[in-house]
């Protein structure tokens, strides 16, 4: 409900509505950003840019979807994320372009699907869906751990900076989710 | 089943994939610099380059800015009077928000060199004397060949659909101008005097890619970008046609952005825009062009203006212009003065501690420069847009916003001098400043009258609920030496839906 009355907010009146989605979301959108560019050339003023067309983005799709009358379940949130991925994505393809680098960072090469067979992506889609339930089960705070850690990419510091535990609980807590998950989904887990 | 696993699961989500996945999931706030000017560039970015986007392009029409003054961050400094204090704590304030954000000390800095330091690092030139003094530089006239070499990214985010409308009123007629695009890019515009055609033209797009258009006294300016290959930046260019509909002139006016247009006495028009590649850094230049009335360049004049300067409202004064910028993240709004040559002469500030103050019309008269205002405080403008208490009653919605707004008539001498507070309404707007066949300048005032909370939303959305109110207008008259003559009921009510 927050979420859509987001949308007609942004709608309505989009620069009273940009400033509440950002409020809103910009943190979301500038970590998932940060996760992709952090490492690299890129400061916290291009990462802000990144999030700035970012919105920008999201908007021209809103308005498309209301042009199509289809605004029902806009997936706001994930949409977000989705963008913001693509957006860094695309600047690192910009920077690597200009400066004649070959990438091979994994932000890269995620950008580029490689080509598999319908089984095999309905076979990923399900693993996705059994991750989530999982993810979901573990409860806070080891949910919110364990997407910071694989999803924000946060060092075990920042992520206890944000959760207010210790560094080493965050870690007790990783390692203790992550086994939870393996046995949710069937499988081994076992360390790089 | 591995880290990588986990990574990869999560990197190929899909958008309803990590709706679910993120549900319930806040990641820390932005702080509230960051917010705002990320809020700001998306807005602005969300009206970029071509296709859906400029179609979709968020313009803020006049009547949600008089309605709210939501939009508008105007944090304007006065420096005179019991504001000065107001004034001097919000820089304060302001610096050592600086300070933190970029990890700097304050540690052994008295408040007065704080200060100091933040206006070293801040760029605001009228800190520095006149703007632009040392800084400002003179690109080449004649023919108007702007440097190509530092074309601004979103140099075209002002192409709008030309299914749109453009008008005024002058001397009690109403003007207007009707534009139209067909499958091939040829823009018609038709302009009508009271509902009656006086002339039509077409745009072809290999002439002109057409932007908007400028109602002035002495015809319609058509602005737009002459086409370009990818090579070379968007280059602006205008034409003024008469209000016989001939072509009297057709002139680029070089690169630029948020394009202001205004008439003077004189026949000429002037240009302001905005160039510069980055809304957020410290190379703002306003270039200001003036085209004679047979097209002759009267001058062309970059500004250095630091922070990047979106030019709002035009104005003629003198024989040069006034007119108001923001900065791009909305969050100062100055007056600068700008002589014949089409250099920044001064520029002024204004604010009123609590309140966000819009400048809604200047004028000189009697030597002195007038500055129409209407001021709403703060807290107002979070909640009287959708922020309401349905239960609230007409009367208490009237109280709050006869307690929450008033009009500000300032004025400065035309020399120079801050501006101060001349006349002052409560509960009221400054909506517009003119110089009547009296000869005497009057200003027009909406005076709230009545008030209630509606939703403001779609009919479906029941959860936003705004302050509606209604006004009545008036007119204040002032003589040449400034004193008061009377104010004056026209009997009109409006409900700010009319666009002034």
């Amino acid at each position: 409900m927050k979420d859509e009355k987001l949308l007609k907010t942004i709608l309505r009146d989009p620069e009273a509505g940009m400033e509440r989605l950002v409020a809103e979301y910009g943190g979301l959108v500038c970590a998932v950003i940060r996760s992709r560019l952090s490492g690299t050339r890129f400061c916290e003023a291009d990462i802000e840019d990144c999030a700035a067309e970012t919105f920008a983005d999201l908007y021209a799709g809103l308005k498309a979807a209301e042009h199509s009358g289809d605004l029902s379940g806009f997936p706001l949130k994930g949409r977000l994320c989705v963008i913001a991925k693509r957006r860094a994505a695309d600047m690192l393809r910009r920077f690597y372009r200009e400066a004649d680098v070959v990438p091979l960072t994994p932000e890269i090469s995620a950008a580029v699907p490689a080509p598999g067979s319908v089984e095999e992506a309905f076979a990923e889609a399900e693993t996705r869906a059994a991750l989530i339930a999982a993810v979901k089960a573990l409860g806070r705070p080891d949910s919110e751990i364990i997407i910071r850690k694989f999803f924000l990419g946060q060092s075990a510091k920042e992520i206890a900076e944000a959760t207010s535990l210790s560094e080493s609980n965050v870690n007790t807590r990783t390692h203790r989710a992550l086994k939870k998950l393996k046995k949710s989904m069937g499988g081994e887990y076992y360390e790089r | 089943m591995n880290d990588n696993d986990i990574k990869n699961a999560f990197e190929s989500m899909n958008e309803n994939e990590l709706e679910e996945l993120l549900s319930g999931f806040r990641a820390e706030s932005l702080d509230e610099l960051t917010k705002k000017r990320t809020a700001k560039s998306a807005f602005i970015k969300a009206g970029s380059p071509s296709g859906e986007r400029a179609a979709a392009r968020p313009r803020i029409s006049r009547r949600a800015m008089i309605a709210i003054a939501a939009c508008l961050a105007l944090v304007i400094a006065l420096g005179a009077g019991s504001f000065a204090y107001a004034a001097e704590a919000k820089e304060y304030k302001a610096a050592l928000a600086y300070f933190e954000e970029n990890g700097l000390s304050t540690e052994g800095l008295s408040r007065s060199e704080i200060k100091e330091v933040y206006r070293n690092f801040r760029i605001s030139a009228s800190e520095e004397g006149p703007n632009g003094e040392k800084k400002e530089h003179e690109t080449s006239i004649g023919g108007v060949s702007f440097p190509a070499d530092a074309a601004a990214p979103a140099d075209d985010d002002e192409f709008i659909h030309a299914d749109s409308r453009w008008s005024r009123t002058r001397n009690g007629h109403r003007e207007r101008i009707d534009g139209s695009r067909d499958e091939d890019g040829v823009i018609t515009l038709i302009k009508y005097l009271d509902d009656t055609p006086l002339w039509s033209c077409t745009v072809e797009p290999q002439k002109l890619s057409f932007i908007t258009a400028f109602l002035i006294d002495d015809g319609t300016v058509i602005l737009g970008a002459i086409p370009h290959d990818e090579t070379k930046p968007s280059i602006k260019a205008a034409m003024l046609i008469s209000d016989d509909g001939t072509e009297m002139w057709f002139r680029e006016i070089g690169k630029g952005r948020e394009v202001r247009a205004v008439g003077a006495p004189d026949g000429s028009v002037a240009f302001f825009s905005l160039v510069n590649e980055d809304p957020y850094k410290n190379n703002g230049i306003l270039r200001v062009t003036r085209i004679a009335s047979d097209g002759e360049i009267l001058c062309a004049a970059d500004n250095f203006t630091g922070m990047p300067v979106i030019v709002g409202e035009a104005y003629c004064f003198g024989e040069g212009f006034i007119i108001t910028g923001f900065d791009a993240i909305g969050a100062e709004q100055r007056l600068y003065m700008i002589g014949a040559d089409g250099r920044i002469s001064r520029n002024v500030d204004y604010a009123l501690d609590g309140w966000e103050c819009y400048i809604s019309g200047v004028k000189e008269f009697g030597g002195k420069v007038y500055i129409s205002v209407y001021a709403a405080k703060e807290e107002f403008i979070e909640t009287a847009g959708s922020e309401m208490d349905p239960a609230t009653t007409d009367e208490e919605a009237l109280e709050f916003t006869i307690n929450s707004t008033k009009a500000l008539l300032l004025v400065c001498d035309s020399a120079g001098g801050e501006p101060r507070i001349f006349y002052e309404a409560e509960g009221s707007m400054g909506i517009d400043l003119d110089v009547n066949e009296k000869g005497e300048l009057e200003w027009t005032v909406w005076s709230t009258c009545a008030a209630k909370v509606e939703p403001n939303m779609p009919a479906e959305d029941d959860e936003c609920y705004g302050i509606k109110a209604t006004f009545r207008v008036y007119k204040y008259r002032f003589a040449e030496d400034g004193s008061f003559i009377e104010r004056f009921d026209t009997g009109k009510v409006t409900d700010g839906s009319v666009e002034l």
